[in-house]
């Protein structure tokens, strides 16, 4: 019998799944496998783990396949995760698109997985609390953002098929910030301190920190719609990840910069315009409020400047007014 | 991420000898494979499939034990033979000398190139 908080870890490669289930246990997880998806079939039928971690590419039934099908079979509340030396974006984007609520790449040091199994754990808990406490009234959850990110409760709110809320989060970084999901289930509005639409969604779903909170409540403004809370999830999380790798990145360089080398000549329009900020405001959160391109894009070029000596961090660190910024590009990196 | 404990890292250690043992052989599975598929004429789409699945198992588990230069090499030549499959190539003089050279490659990384090492963050029970 499966016992409560089960992974079970499917892998088509015994060595793998040795190894892997001896990393995961050493975690403090309690481990399940199964070899192929067919056996995981089974173990589903028997008695549903709380989690899949997956490979993706195994004979007869690939980690697609059986994603697919156990969503078919409508266990939608069991986190899964598909784990693969395959990672590149379309990769990615086909688990998510089939079902899937994370990926990460198969390393000998499982830390990356351990932390999403955990979180989506946790998440799912806080799913079921939220289930329960659904019709208690205008508030359906608060607290603060830690063991819980802003994702989990974008992916929350879409799992349960909750329409006409707010989902609000407030930081020192983001300011007052806010989605609204219509009762269509479509986001037809996002706030982030000045910022506005597809680039404030995605700054509101990259946070990790600050209160947040999910009221019942109806939209009264003029509504811009962004697509269906679906689309913009599957768009943003498919970017997250590199997004915030890269912005650790940046932020542990000092998270401001001066031109090093302002006479190149034109590289561009996408370039040119990131040069021109980091000329003019130095400071990176600026940089990407102030960017026409999406905040990866914007990122990725600040950081190939950086690695190309274009750029250099500010010795002294000058902070920038308007950090906080204007424009809002209608576009999900 | 919680440290390991000694027994763990034995444990873990101790799979790693194993696999690094086997290593060799599942090399050698890859390099007959390829030389299988490699004979006259188009590929046999079966032969192609066989090295696919025996390609990709060495990148996996070469991967998560830590034989990274291993899963590399591995890698690069699923990512050959993947394609292959996906779209349908045919067997050209260029991609039949990519294959032999990424075979090569792989034969030529010995287990030796990734040393057994003690594992991260390990504390002692005892």
């Amino acid at each position: 019998m499966v016992a409560a908080d089960t992974l079970l870890v499917v892998d088509d490669d015994r060595e793998v799944l040795e190894m892997l289930a001896l990393r995961l246990r050493a975690a403090g997880l309690h481990v399940d496998t199964a070899a192929s998806g067919f056996r995981a079939l089974e173990r589903l039928r028997i008695a549903p783990p709380q989690i899949i971690v997956c490979d993706v590419r195994m004979p007869g039934m690939s980690g697609y396949d059986l994603c697919r099908l156990i969503r078919n079979l409508g266990h939608d509340d069991i986190p899964f995760i598909f784990y693969s030396v395959m990672g590149s974006r379309p990769e990615r984007l086909a688990g998510l698109r089939v079902g899937a609520d994370d990926y990460v790449a198969k390393v000998p040091d499982p830390e990356e997985l351990v932390l999403k199994v955990k979180a989506q754990l946790q998440r799912r808990r806080r799913l079921l609390t939220l289930q329960q406490d659904t019709m208690a009234g205008p508030r359906l959850m608060r607290g603060s953002l830690g063991e819980i990110t802003a994702v989990d409760l974008v992916q929350v709110v879409d799992l349960l098929g909750l329409g006409g809320i707010w989902i609000r989060v407030e930081s020192a970084r983001l300011g007052r910030s806010q989605i609204h999901v219509n009762d269509d289930r479509e986001v037809v509005h996002a706030s982030a301190g000045a910022l506005q639409g597809a680039k404030a969604f995605f700054r509101i779903l990259a946070s990790t920190e600050g209160e947040f909170s999910i009221d019942r409540a109806p939209f009264e403004g003029v509504p811009q719609s962004l697509g269906s809370l679906a689309k913009c999830l599957l768009e943003g999380v498919a970017h997250i990840d590199e997004y915030r790798q890269i912005q650790t990145l940046l932020r542990s360089l000092g998270g401001s910069y001066d031109l090093h080398t302002p006479d190149l000549g034109s590289c561009g329009i996408r370039i040119d315009q990131i040069r021109h900020l980091v000329e003019t405001y130095h400071d990176l959160d600026v940089v990407l409020n102030l960017s026409t391109l999406t905040d990866l894009e914007s990122a990725r070029i600040v950081l190939e400047l950086f690695q190309a000596g274009v750029i250099t961090p500010r010795t002294g660190g000058v902070s920038t007014p308007g950090a906080k910024a204007t424009r809002a590009p209608e576009t999900l990196p | 991420m919680a440290e390991l404990t000694k027994e763990q890292v034995e444990t873990i250690e101790s799979l790693r000898r194993a696999f690094r043992e086997r290593l060799p052989h599942r090399v050698e599975e890859v390099v007959a494979a390829a030389g299988d598929l490699l004979g006259p004429g188009e590929w046999e789409r079966p032969k192609l499939e066989a090295l696919f699945h025996l390609v990709h198992r060495l990148t996996g588990s070469s991967g998560i034990y830590g034989f990274t230069r291993m899963s590399h090499e591995a890698g690069a030549l699923e990512a050959l033979v993947t394609r292959a499959l996906e779209e349908n190539l045919p067997a050209t003089a260029p991609l039949r000398a990519e294959l032999r050279r990424l075979v090569l490659t792989l034969s030529q990384t010995g287990a030796e190139d990734a040393p057994l090492q003690k594992a991260e963050g390990t504390k002692s029970e005892g």
